[in-house]
């Protein structure tokens, strides 16, 4: 019996965006399915039998019995065979178990003769997706693993590689690397770059970000200096070029261990070039829509790790375009911004509609709006015209808005909408892929949204459950109808979503994942690198001896951004009370020093 | 009574030189006693050239230098050498520390080591300076009030020790072996039988201070010519670049020898011995000269200033410039020196030759214009302790008058000294060294600067008062914390306009200083004790303002009525004194 429809009903309920992809994949020709001596279906691949071809649930039961759990880790089954292991978990195991197994086909076939009620809900399927991802996006280090050997036999690098990133992540959590971060000069991805050099630094890591802001202003002056475009054009490269060095200057003082660079950033090939002769990896994260901004054509080729958005067949072209090395990460949100926030009623007065939007006054947004004009809608963002009939609805003279401003419109608006720029389309673009970053941001402010259809939205909320959308404008005018009258379904829908942001779409998220990413095949590397480069402050302990007054006293430095000398004397210059010991002989040195002794 | 004393200097040869007689006093205060003495490593060599020391300990930082390149960071490295230094001499377990170096380095080892007894620069357990002794805390306070200082540094280093500095002298120690150590200088330069051997030394530790080695040169030419002197060059290595210079510009260079950089201690004690002068700027090699018995011409230039580090001896002559900008704060960096353009190789040569005459250091009657030059021979007074006397009788200033006061009251109110010339001495001594012709302006102007110190008087007063109420306040419970802080801020801005008076009045600013100095003394934060201690110091103030008025205005007195009033008195206010001068 073929239970597959009956499994993908079951699954399109408990993970919608994995009955997508698993539906439209056939029965695997090379996966041969036998049956063990108890009539247990076992499947065979590559003349290995997954499970016992005679008592496969004995076997089982067996295996599984002396796996212990451990208090504050969670179950991680390393393969999937037909389940029988994951079974036997089930019956020796409470809470959550989470299935990784590398072989969509191998899914395909076990939802054929697998009855999926008994897995569900108290099983998490991870199928065919990267170790990296997984690692990231799974809490990596709190796993208790249950190894299938069959199953990793099958796919013996891929788990191999799960285990080197759980190292890694082990290795990262406990380093300090030095990350370069290259924003654009301005516009809308600024504020990602910014976010990433605190997700960083809240991973742990030392993080420098270069200032291009503050060249915004001549940046903007050249291209007035002239209306010849020629010449603009040799003015701006000019201008390019001296960004370029600004940047090669602060990474050669510097010294980072990685360089990222986001969307816009002023680096030329010339520059990513000079950047390489550091000897380490120099990253590109670009948040952008690569059919609206085709830069990356002259630069993807030039990076050692170029990050997308999208997938599909901005891939393929990478990969013409020479780019030696591309890995999907969508955008994310930053908590320490985008959060709850208790308004005042002046703010609530302010910022509060049945509908709100904010954002640019894209073509796509002008042609669909007026639609919506006869609800209490409020728009916020530049580019919007005061004298076309959404006049009335827009805010602050569409005026620039600040992040804390639009943090506290996503908390007023009873409904967020948010619909995907473009520039050709009357509404929804229904080829539209990536995530734009605000789609994280209003769910983490708690905010509840309506959000056009994407492709890649899927795998990132599950719909109707954690996030609502619409493939229509019709649609659209229905749910905000339907939404305007149900408060708690959308109070349940937004904490659904704030929780899956929390758990696994928070910039932290991303940078983890990417650093899993850069350095997987680099770990040897980057121990010799940073065995090779402790901190001054680990040296420092290192040499005085950590059991030592002094090595006792350092210790509290271990926080402290740019430790250096100099900042010991500064600590205890502010301090109050007696001087300790050992803080007197730090200052008698300090004097040593002063006199050049 | 101290058995165990540690002595610190960590600076230089010239205070090593000046605290023998110190050194000696306390020998000769705690004859028991076991004297050790702390040096730096670049100075380890000749501290055993130091009487009376019964031990040296050396903190060598030089062994860390060139090193930032080694394994591990340096810093830690230096931290664990003072750690195990200064435990070391924990356990010596002394009872008496003297502090001869004004530094925070020097301040934040007595704070390590500890030792209840101590003498010098300190700081408390906070890390806030203060200065035991009251002359440790003159030194601290004389770095601002220069030009009103007539005291050496070895008179201030004796007194801390409540030494009496009468009759001490600098010293040396010979060895045996220095004339040995010289044979081979001696042979190959042909020094036996030189009847006129001369030193020069010309350089210095810093810069600004050296004569130009072009007058060096014309003065060792002048000597050569005239009698047949024969010139040894003492210096470091890093001075060789001058010898060289002086070596090229002297035609008769057969009668000079470069010893740049080639002598050590033993052999720069022996050579030293043997030269019949040595002229010098403001170096290490004055002072150990000068506690051999050898007659100096010191110049002294830049932040150089002969009252404080004059040799220490009779017998010897020191030129300085005499001019508004001379001596120079410390810290300063001159882009016009000119102090060293005033002193010309004939004047030093000049009075040489009337030593070499007549054996005493007279001013020659063909010595040409001397009115930006100072000339002092060094020579005891009646007391025994060493002064500056001036041979180029200039007209007496304003700063000659408080500098001559202060010799005579600060011994008074420090340390109860009453041997120290009282007001009619200082005047006949005045008198006796400056032209006090039409000296009536001088001492108007001298009266006018006892407004000064009535205003010191007055804010003792008004302090004493403010802090009465404190007590007051806090004996009988009526003190709210915003009464304190109240009655706080009122001490606090008389405390400022006790300093602002010194500002405005600079003759009078030492006394204001010293009190300043002693209330960073205070400890603790009983209300009570602080408040008696406040009183203290506004009572000591009070008295030490009537004391030095009353000295000033018998000075004044006596001068009025001994020099020629030819000159009306101009009552105007356009003549002020340059302030610190």
């Amino acid at each position: 019996m073929d239970r597959f429809e009956e499994n993908l009903k079951l699954l399109r309920q408990a993970d919608p965006a994995l009955a997508n992809r698993v539906s439209g994949v056939p029965f695997p020709e090379n996966i041969l399915v036998v049956h063990a001596r108890d009539g247990s279906p076992v499947p065979k691949l590559r003349q290995i039998t997954l499970h016992s071809a005679y008592h496969p649930v004995k076997e089982a039961a067996r295996t599984v019995s002396q796996f212990e759990r451990p208090e504050g880790y969670q179950t991680v089954v390393y393969g999937l065979g037909f389940g029988y292991h994951v079974l036997a978990l089930l019956r020796t195991q409470p809470g959550i178990i989470t299935v990784i197994e590398p072989l969509m086909p191998m899914f395909r076939a076990f939802l054929s003769h697998a009855d999926l009620s008994l897995y569900l809900p108290r099983v998490r399927f991870i199928i065919g997706e990267s170790g990296t991802k997984i690692i990231a996006r799974h809490q990596g280090l709190s796993w208790n693993v249950f190894e299938h050997r069959p199953s990793l036999q099958l796919a013996e690098t891929y788990f191999d590689e799960l285990e080197r990133g759980r190292e890694l992540l082990e290795f990262l959590g406990r380093s300090r690397l030095r990350i370069l971060v290259v924003p654009p000069i301005y516009g809308g991805s600024l504020p990602t770059a910014r976010y990433c050099a605190r997700a960083l630094e809240n991973l742990g890591h030392h993080v420098s970000l270069v200032e291009c802001e503050r060249f915004e202003e001549g940046f903007f002056a050249l291209r007035q200096t002239s209306r010849n475009k020629a010449h603009t054009e040799v003015l701006n490269n000019k201008f390019m070029d001296l960004m370029g060095q600004v940047v090669a200057a602060r990474a050669a003082e510097f010294q980072p261990d990685l360089v990222l660079a986001l969307a816009q950033a002023p680096l030329s090939p010339k520059t990513i070039a000079s950047l390489k002769s550091l000897r380490v990896p120099v990253a590109f994260w670009f948040v952008e829509d690569f059919r609206t901004l085709p830069y990356w054509k002259d630069v993807a080729g030039h990076y050692d790790h170029f990050f997308p958005i999208q997938r599909g067949e901005f891939f393929e072209k990478l990969r013409a375009a020479g780019c030696p090395d591309a890995y999907y990460l969508p955008q994310a949100c930053s908590l320490e911004t985008h959060r709850p926030l208790r308004l005042s009623p002046e703010e609530l007065g302010a910022y509060s509609a049945d509908l709100s939007f904010m954002g640019a006054g894209y073509y796509n947004r002008k042609m669909a709006f007026p639609r919506l004009l006869d609800f209490d809608f409020k728009i916020w963002g530049t580019g919007w015209e005061l004298e076309s009939i959404l006049g009335p609805h827009i805010q602050n003279g569409s005026q620039h808005v600040p992040t804390e401003e639009a943090v506290k419109i996503y908390n007023a608006g009873r409904i967020n909408l948010n619909l995907h720029s473009s520039n050709w389309h009357n509404g929804v673009n229904p080829e539209g892929d990536f995530v734009n970053p605000r789609t994280f941001e209003i769910a983490a402010c708690g905010g509840f949204q309506l959000v056009d259809e994407r492709s890649e939205l899927q795998e990132l909320f599950v719909a109707d459950k954690e996030i609502v959308t619409f493939g229509t404008l019709d649609e659209l005018r229905d749910r905000v109808a339907y939404y305007l009258e149900h408060e708690e379904e959308r109070h349940r829908i937004s904490a659904l979503a704030r929780a899956r942001v929390f758990a696994e779409h928070t910039m932290e998220h991303r940078m983890n994942e990417m650093l899993l990413h850069i350095y997987l095949h680099r770990l040897e590397e980057l121990e010799v690198r940073l065995h090779g480069r402790k901190s001054e402050l680990d040296i420092a302990i290192e040499q005085a001896g950590p059991e030592t007054e002094l090595g006792q006293f350092l210790g509290q430095f271990r926080d402290t951004p740019d430790f250096s000398f100099k900042k010991i004397i500064q600590h205890i210059e502010s301090g109050k009370g007696a001087l300790s010991e050992t803080e007197t002989l730090l200052l008698t040195l300090n004097q040593v020093i002063k006199e050049g002794k | 009574m101290a058995k165990n004393i540690l002595i610190m200097t960590l600076t230089r040869i010239g205070d090593l030189v000046q605290a023998t007689p110190l050194v000696s006093g306390l020998r000769k205060k705690y004859p028991g006693a076991r004297i050790t003495l702390m040096v730096s490593s670049d100075f380890a060599e000749f501290s055993h050239r130091i009487p009376n020391v019964d031990h040296i300990i050396v903190l060598n930082l030089r062994q860390f230098v060139g090193k930032e390149k080694s394994k591990g960071i340096l810093w830690v490295g230096v931290y664990e050498y003072l750690k195990r230094f200064l435990d070391e001499l924990r356990g010596k377990n002394f009872d008496l520390m003297v502090n001869l170096s004004h530094s925070k380095l020097s301040a934040f080892i007595n704070l390590y080591l500890g030792i209840r007894n101590h003498i010098g620069f300190a700081c408390n357990e906070t890390g806030d300076r203060m200065a035991n002794h009251p002359w440790m805390q003159l030194f601290g306070i004389e770095p601002f009030n220069r030009a009103y200082n007539p005291f050496n540094l070895v008179e201030m280093f004796t007194r801390s020790g409540d030494v009496d500095p009468r009759g001490e002298k600098i010293q040396v120690l010979s060895s045996g072996d220095d004339d040995a150590s010289i044979g081979e200088i001696v042979r190959r330069e042909r020094l036996e039988g030189e009847r006129l051997l001369i030193g020069f030394q010309a350089g210095s530790s810093l810069e600004n201070r050296r004569w130009p080695a072009s007058r060096f040169a014309e003065l060792a030419q002048r000597l050569i010519e005239e009698h047949n002197a024969k010139i040894l060059l003492f210096g470091v290595e890093s001075e060789s670049v001058l010898a060289r210079e002086i070596f090229s510009l002297t035609h008769r260079k057969d009668r000079i020898v470069d010893l740049t950089g080639k002598t050590n201690i033993s052999q720069l004690t022996a050579l030293l011995k043997k030269c019949r002068y040595l002229i010098t700027n403001d170096t290490g090699t004055m002072h150990i000269a000068s506690a051999l018995g050898t007659p100096i011409v010191g110049l002294f230039f830049a932040h150089a200033h002969p009252y404080e580090t004059g040799p220490y001896a009779p017998g010897h002559l020191i030129f300085q410039a005499r001019i508004d900008c001379a001596p120079c704060s410390y810290g300063v960096t001159c882009n016009n020196i000119v102090c060293i353009q005033k002193i010309s190789a004939l004047h030093v040569y000049r009075m040489i030759r009337e030593h070499m005459e007549t054996g005493d250091w007279n001013v020659p009657s063909i010595s040409g214009p001397m009115g930006e030059i100072n000339v002092y021979k060094t020579a005891r007074d009646e007391s025994g302790r060493i002064r500056l006397w001036p041979l180029v009788r200039h007209a007496l200033t304003v700063t000659d008058v408080f500098r001559e006061a202060y010799y005579s009251f600060w011994p008074q109110v420090l340390g109860n000294d009453s041997t120290c010339p009282g007001p009619v001495e200082v005047a006949e001594n005045l008198a006796g060294h400056y032209d006090c012709t039409g000296a009536e302006r001088i001492i108007f102007k001298a009266r006018e600067k006892l407004a000064g110190l009535d205003r010191l008087l007055s804010l003792s007063g008004e302090g004493i008062q403010a802090t009465e109420k404190v007590l007051q306040a806090n004996s009988n419970g009526t003190g709210t914390s915003g009464k304190f802080r109240e009655l706080t801020r009122i001490i606090e801005q008389i405390d400022a306009r006790i300093s602002l008076t010194g500002c405005s009045c600079p003759e009078v600013k030492p006394v204001g200083d010293m009190f300043a100095k002693r209330k960073e003394n205070f400890q603790g934060e009983n209300i009570d004790e602080l408040c008696q201690q406040t009183l203290e110091c506004y009572g000591k103030l009070a008295a030490e303002a009537g004391i030095l008025k009353r000295s000033v205005s018998e000075i004044l007195s006596w001068l009025e009525s001994r020099v020629d009033c030819a000159d009306q008195i101009e009552q105007s206010s356009i003549s002020a004194a340059v302030p610190g001068r």
